[in-house]
């Protein structure tokens, strides 16, 4: 066993993107509460590539929240698999899954994305703390990123619940991707913006995934928000869960 | 990074966190106080009585002998003649033998009468002998050596004069008027009951108790340079040292067994057991209490931390989206209930510490109490042991419920 020729790393997470290799990959997805034998969401296969820019609309009810659990790794799915940068994702150890989210998966909700009591920069901090990265270095990744972000340096040493709900959505991107992510999910992020803001919002953010590359994920229920995306999704046309019964 | 997410949490519900903390200072400090105090008891009891082979008095329990003769609590029953002291002050197997005679007082400090013997062979703490600070041991009939606690409270000086009064109050109306006492050594404190004592000769506790007629003759002889001869008929009791505790047994049956009049000796070592046994159950009625108090606090902090967990639960989600397990956000609530549990064991520990060092002088001076200020000892590690594990089996409510939340919940943040 010891002089086993070493293998080639098939998990390694960084690997370019090549034609075969999928971002995100559902499988015969079943998911349902322990104590309920209902299903809240059944998807029979849904792919999306490496630097694909989803616009996943969805009504509320529609199965959102659980199916963006599941893509994050914080609900495990009662059948299938989800499978995220070619691993087998949800077959995973929650353990496992936890770090795979914090190296590889940014989020970004609807709003109260940061813990209030923390400095702008811990909030970043602890982001990075999950993904195993410290020191100076974050330091300098959040400010280029708040450059990109427009957001003033100074907001740094700042409570977090003392920014706007605008500031605090672009704090909340940065740091999303403050590990650079492979993949960005973002719910809903300018529901809680005025119209003027949501622009703003959304040209900062698909300025952002232009630099980066990363696979975008973009879950909402406005499709005037759709311009702004190549590929778009229904979710109630995505999940099979309770067709059969009506 | 998780310490100090857990308090900057913390300081987030200042209000709360410091009520809580409060409670647990209090708490914590109590039982710390308690263990200590009871530590304390015993040792200064202890070290009141050393060297001591045998207190012999008139019948009656051995715990109330051991208290009169040597604590100066509460009376004797009954005198024990001088007959009989000198009966078994002679035994071969005696080293020594110190004669005491009680039942005066001066100011509310006990008087004890004795012989020069009790300078030489009594002993203190860790076989220490007493010592003169001041002056020397008596001479005449009415010298007086003082403790040092009544020297200095009373503020006496080598050379004044102090009338002893009768009985043992603080307030008197028989005083010894005409036979006043000249103050000739003054004793380094001790720490034990010895501070408190005003110490005259066996010849002065009988003048005394003379008629006015026979003192103004003794006064007389004494001015004329004679020494009248006083003879002592009764004591109260007295502490003997022998040559072999092998023989401590047989004397102890002997003087038991004595036939001119009822006597109890007892082994100092015995009747100390007998009185911890006693104050055993205070002692303990006293730690469950304070243990129930830590508990009933110790439900605070678990309540406190319960009921900041909703809206927490934004938090918790960020946690989760940020990439920290069900077992971090477990340990999270953890840290928040240990930190407060360990800060409120510091505080506590400090201020009893810096209150003990403050209050010494006065519990000695006012009580006769010699508490030790240091605290630092395995008693409080393992106190403080104690706190944290029993913090970290409250914290495991709030802890588990968090932890469920963050398993299933996930990123829901409602």
């Amino acid at each position: 066993m010891k002089n086993r020729p070493p293998q080639p790393k098939v998990n390694s997470m960084t690997q370019t993107a090549s034609p075969d290799k999928l971002a995100i990959d559902i499988r015969d997805l079943k998911f349902a509460y322990p104590n309920s034998n209902e299903d809240l969401l059944q998807i029979d296969r849904w792919q999306v590539k490496p630097g694909q820019r989803v616009f996943l609309f969805g009504e509320s009810g529609s199965g959102k929240s659980t199916l963006l659990n599941l893509l994050s790794g914080t609900l495990p799915p009662s059948e299938g698999e989800v499978q995220i940068l070619n691993q087998p994702f949800s077959r995973l150890s929650s353990r496992k899954r936890d770090k795979i989210r914090a190296k590889h998966i940014g989020v970004v909700f609807q709003q109260f994305n940061l813990i209030a009591y923390l400095s702008v920069l811990d909030n970043v901090r602890v982001a990075a703390h999950f993904a195993g990265s410290h020191g100076e270095d974050i330091i300098i990744r959040t400010k280029r990123l708040f450059e990109q972000l427009h957001l003033s340096e100074l907001l740094l040493s700042k409570r977090a619940d003392e920014l706007s709900v605008g500031q605090q959505q672009r704090v909340a991107i940065a740091r999303a991707l403050i590990n650079e992510p492979e993949i960005l999910i973002v719910d809903e992020p300018t529901s809680a913006l005025d119209a003027n803001a949501r622009d703003g919002f959304m040209s900062l953010l698909m300025e952002c995934c232009d630099q980066t590359n990363n696979t975008l994920i973009f879950v909402s229920h406005d499709e005037q928000l759709g311009q702004y995306f190549d590929c778009h999704q229904s979710i109630g046309s995505l999940n099979l869960a309770g067709r059969q019964s009506s | 990074m998780m310490w100090e997410v857990a308090l900057k949490s913390l300081l987030n519900r200042k209000m709360s966190v410091f009520l809580t903390l409060m409670s647990l200072i209090v708490s914590v400090g109590l039982l710390i106080s308690v263990e200590h105090m009871r530590e304390q008891a015993k040792e200064s009891f202890s070290r009141t009585v050393s060297g001591a082979d045998l207190i012999v008095g008139a019948r009656t329990g051995q715990l109330n002998l051991l208290l009169y003769s040597v604590f100066r609590m509460g009376n004797a029953t009954n005198n024990i003649s001088w007959q009989s002291y000198q009966e078994f002050a002679g035994n071969k197997a005696t080293k020594w033998a110190i004669p005491i005679s009680l039942g005066d007082s001066h100011r509310g400090y006990r008087v004890m009468g004795t012989t020069n013997d009790y300078f030489e062979h009594f002993r203190y703490g860790d076989k220490r002998p007493l010592n003169l600070q001041q002056g020397d041991a008596f001479n005449g009939i009415f010298d007086t050596v003082l403790g040092a606690e009544v020297a200095r409270k009373l503020g006496y000086k080598l050379g004044d004069s102090l009338v002893l009064a009768h009985g043992v109050g603080n307030v008197s109306f028989a005083n010894h008027d005409n036979a006043p006492f000249k103050v000739t050594g003054i004793l380094a404190p001790t720490g034990t009951p010895v501070d408190q004592t005003v110490h005259v000769s066996l010849a002065g506790i009988e003048a005394v108790h003379m008629s006015p007629t026979q003192i103004r003759a003794i006064k007389a002889a004494i001015e004329s340079g004679e020494t009248p001869e006083i003879k002592t008929k009764n004591i109260t009791a007295f502490v003997m040292g022998l040559n072999s505790k092998i023989q401590t047994f047989r004397l102890l049956r002997s003087i038991n067994e004595y036939k001119g009049e009822p006597l109890l000796a007892i082994l100092p070592g015995v009747a100390l057991v007998e009185l911890w046994q006693m104050l055993g159950m205070v002692e303990n009625l006293l730690r469950v209490i304070s243990v129930l108090i830590l508990v009933s606090s110790l439900f605070g902090l678990s309540t406190m931390m319960l009921a900041s967990m909703r809206e927490r639960y934004r938090e918790l989600a960020v946690l989760r989206a940020v990439g920290a397990g069900p077992v971090t956000i477990f340990m999270l609530i953890q840290l928040e209930a240990l930190i407060v549990s360990l800060v409120a064991c510091a505080v506590a520990t400090i201020l009893i510490f810096t209150g003990l060092t403050l209050a010494s002088g006065w519990l000695s001076g006012s009580y006769g109490l010699f508490i030790d200020s240091n605290i630092f000892s395995l008693d409080l590690l393992s106190i403080v042991g104690i706190v944290i594990g029993a913090t970290f089996l409250v914290g495991l409510i709030p802890a588990i419920g968090a932890y469920k939340r963050a398993l299933h919940a996930g990123l829901t943040a409602s």
